[in-house]
């Protein structure tokens, strides 16, 4: 579903310039549960943000979904970020004006979903990730752990075909941590919906499919630990 | 939509004190704005009210080149019918004819030049206000009986031959130095002109100006002699009884105003049936150009070489008067609505700044530039929808109590304005137009100081400020 062909991200100004990827080549299918993993400054987030279609690659072909997105114009990769991808992030990035409920409706509410129909996909989802007697509140009276929960309802709710989540964990204790991971696992599983973390941490690392390590801006490593379509955690954990 | 107006709403409640500020800053502009717009409507009705209402009427009738000479003789003949006709036309609702002179008045030992005004009590109360302006005593209302003058008599016709050849002969002689008593000469031209014009047996009544009056120690009821020439050119005295004062506002008039029914004045000057002047009042002012092209037309068939001028035709200077007013106060307004919308801008950046963040995220899940756009626009939107109403509220209050009271400048001593007396408190008027104008200005203004900040908000690319809390 993701394709990218030497992949250069150089970050540059009048003063200087930082190569950030380097000719990465990557291939992720259907149903995966990837990490890419690698230290601070390895460029982990600007391989997020590119597979995102937050940010345009410098250099290289790039396929989403089997087309060339490189030449799309901002409004139609803003499309395919609405109808097709799902984001979470470290920092959690809720509306902090929206409640619980109006944050997972929101990106539903952009495309054109009716009323009816958004609403009870909302309070579904919001069910499905322990937080259905929490959807009227807003971000700043619930905890971090709960924050991140209503960031993955808000970025499943509209049925995306990836998630793309950015250091989801850094933020949360042990506990909440755990029961993320299970509730993403579980989601990858049932849904078949592909799930691109970046990530140092080792809890998360333990249960993902694959791990690719970047260090530089290159791919050091890439490890499948378990069967890479969704479906066999088993397999996943016992490898 | 409906998320946006929800999103819109929640910010700025969100910055609560900011909100404020910047409502409060479009509240008291809108407020201001329609008070100054209230004050320069009022000052312009009571300048045109005044200057119609005060003296002038809506339109006026004269001899071609009546305005510019001002000559006795430049009159209009055939008052009557030509009043009449005017009268006929529906949109006029009066027309009162007048006449025009100068003289010396004096008592006891004072004496002062003065401008004699005739009037038709009857027209000229629904032409202008000149009978409310009285100080004292009554208004003019009957003019005074006036015995009829005779054609002289072939004996007296004779006699002013030979009273007009002597008259010749004795000013000769003086002009060769010698003394002649001419006593009788003169009191026989007197009782000639008594048979061909007589002086009335009672005083005629006059209103005399407020001023004049106290400068001659002139009460109701005193005698005043008059010394007047008529517009054959003799040189006569009248005694005349002061019927009231009144008080016009203005300096000069009050100085030196002689008000007559227009009867005794057209007597006394030997202009039967004429006038200097019909002064008209219209149904509708806003409609005064055309209907004086209409009296135009009516009076062209009275084959005199007369011209119908509006009032501000009349009084250009009222006109530019009002005009450097309305502009004077048409920039105050533009700077009160610049600054109100600098101030938005400014509230819009800062807002738009610091959700630099909130911003990158929705358009990375999806949200489109133009509606990023939008979103700031409907937040400015809503905001000076919200001051607008109170600035409305304000505004109308402000307005509505300068309409009702007035604000008062009689500290200011009698106030008159290029000649026209001004009311002690001057006057608002709030009208439809000066409630919307800056409401539908600011709206513009605020939609205008919005699309720079959210035209910057969706350039922000999405990648950008994600990754900081």
């Amino acid at each position: 579903m993701i394709k990218l062909t030497k992949i250069n991200k150089i970050f540059a100004d009048k003063h200087q310039s930082f190569h950030c990827l380097k000719d990465i080549d990557l291939s992720i299918g259907q149903g995966e549960f990837t990490v890419i993993a690698g230290p601070s400054g390895s460029g982990k987030s600007t391989l997020l943000n590119i597979m995102g279609m937050l940010d345009k690659p410098t250099s290289g072909n790039f396929l989403f979904d089997e087309k060339d997105v490189a030449q799309f114009s901002s409004n139609k990769l803003a499309d395919i970020r609405r109808d097709k991808i799902g984001f979470v992030f470290q920092a959690y990035n809720l509306m902090p004006v929206l409640t619980a409920l109006e944050n997972t409706e929101m990106i539903m509410e952009f495309s054109g979903v009716s009323k009816k129909e958004r609403k009870q996909r909302a309070i579904e989802t919001l069910e499905a990730v322990g937080l259905g007697e929490f959807k009227n509140r807003f971000p700043a009276q619930l905890s971090g752990g709960q924050q991140q929960r209503v960031a993955v309802a808000r970025a499943i709710a509209a049925k995306p075909l990836l998630v793309i989540a950015d250091e989801p964990t850094a933020n949360l204790d042990s506990q909440s941590t755990e029961s993320l991971l299970d509730l993403m696992v579980s989601l990858n599983e049932k849904l078949g919906i592909t799930f691109i973390f970046s990530s140092h941490d080792p809890r998360v690392i333990e249960r993902a499919h694959r791990v690719i390590h970047l260090q530089d801006g290159k791919v050091m490593r890439d490890e499948q630990l378990a069967d890479m379509s969704a479906g066999h955690p088993q397999a996943a954990m016992s490898s | 939509m409906g998320l946006f107006i929800r999103l819109a709403w929640r910010n700025l409640l969100r910055n609560r004190k900011r909100s404020t500020v910047t409502a409060l800053g479009i509240t008291l502009g809108i407020g201001f704005c329609i008070t100054t717009l209230a004050i320069m409507d009022g000052l312009s009705h009571d300048l045109i009210t005044g200057t119609t209402a005060g003296q002038v009427g809506h339109m006026q009738i004269h001899q071609k080149d009546y305005l510019a000479k001002r000559q006795l003789q430049q009159t209009i003949t055939n008052n009557a019918e030509l009043l009449q006709s005017v009268r006929q036309n529906t949109q006029i609702s009066a027309a009162a004819a007048r006449i025009y002179s100068f003289g010396y008045l004096s008592k006891e030992n004072k004496s002062v030049g003065v401008s004699l005004f005739g009037v038709e009590p009857e027209h000229e109360k629904n032409v202008t206000t000149l009978a409310e302006q009285m100080t004292s005593g009554t208004f003019l209302s009957n003019p005074t009986p006036w015995p009829l003058g005779q054609a002289l008599n072939d004996e007296q016709k004779r006699l002013d031959e030979q009273l007009t050849a002597q008259a010749v002969a004795e000013a000769f002689a003086e002009l060769d130095g010698l003394f002649l008593d001419n006593t009788s000469t003169q009191q026989q031209t007197n009782q000639l002109i008594d048979t061909l014009a007589p002086l009335p047996d009672v005083p005629p009544k006059v209103i005399l100006g407020v001023k004049l009056a106290k400068n001659l120690q002139a009460d109701v009821g005193d005698i005043v002699t008059l010394l007047y020439e008529t517009s054959l050119g003799a040189q006569q005295s009248l005694q005349l009884e002061v019927a009231g004062t009144s008080r016009q506002g203005t300096d000069l008039i009050d100085r030196t105003r002689i008000v007559f029914h227009l009867q005794d004045l057209q007597k006394l000057l030997q202009l039967p049936d004429q006038s200097h002047e019909i002064a008209i009042k219209t149904q509708d002012l806003a409609n005064v150009s055309l209907l004086r092209d209409a009296v135009s037309d009516t009076i062209s068939a009275q084959k005199q070489e007369l011209s119908v001028q509006t009032w501000s035709q009349l009084r250009p200077d009222i006109l530019a008067l009002i005009q450097s007013n309305q502009a004077l106060m048409g920039t105050l307004v533009f700077i009160i609505f610049l600054i109100a919308g600098v101030g938005v801008m400014n509230a819009m950046l800062v807002s738009v700044m610091e959700r630099r963040k909130e911003l990158c995220l929705l358009k990375a899940l999806g949200l489109k530039g133009n509606n990023v756009v939008w979103l700031v626009t409907v937040e400015t939107l809503m905001l000076t929808f919200v001051a607008s109403i109170a600035g409305l509220i304000m505004g109308i209050a402000l307005g509505s109590y300068l309409q009702q009271y007035g604000w008062d400048i009689s500290q200011f001593g009698e106030f008159s304005l290029a000649g026209v007396g001004m009311t002690s408190a001057l006057k608002a008027k709030l009208t439809l137009d000066n409630l919307l104008t800056p409401v539908v200005v600011m709206f513009i203004i605020a939609l205008l100081a919005a699309l720079y900040p959210a035209l910057s908000a969706a350039r922000l690319i999405p990648a950008q400020g994600m990754r900081s809390a």
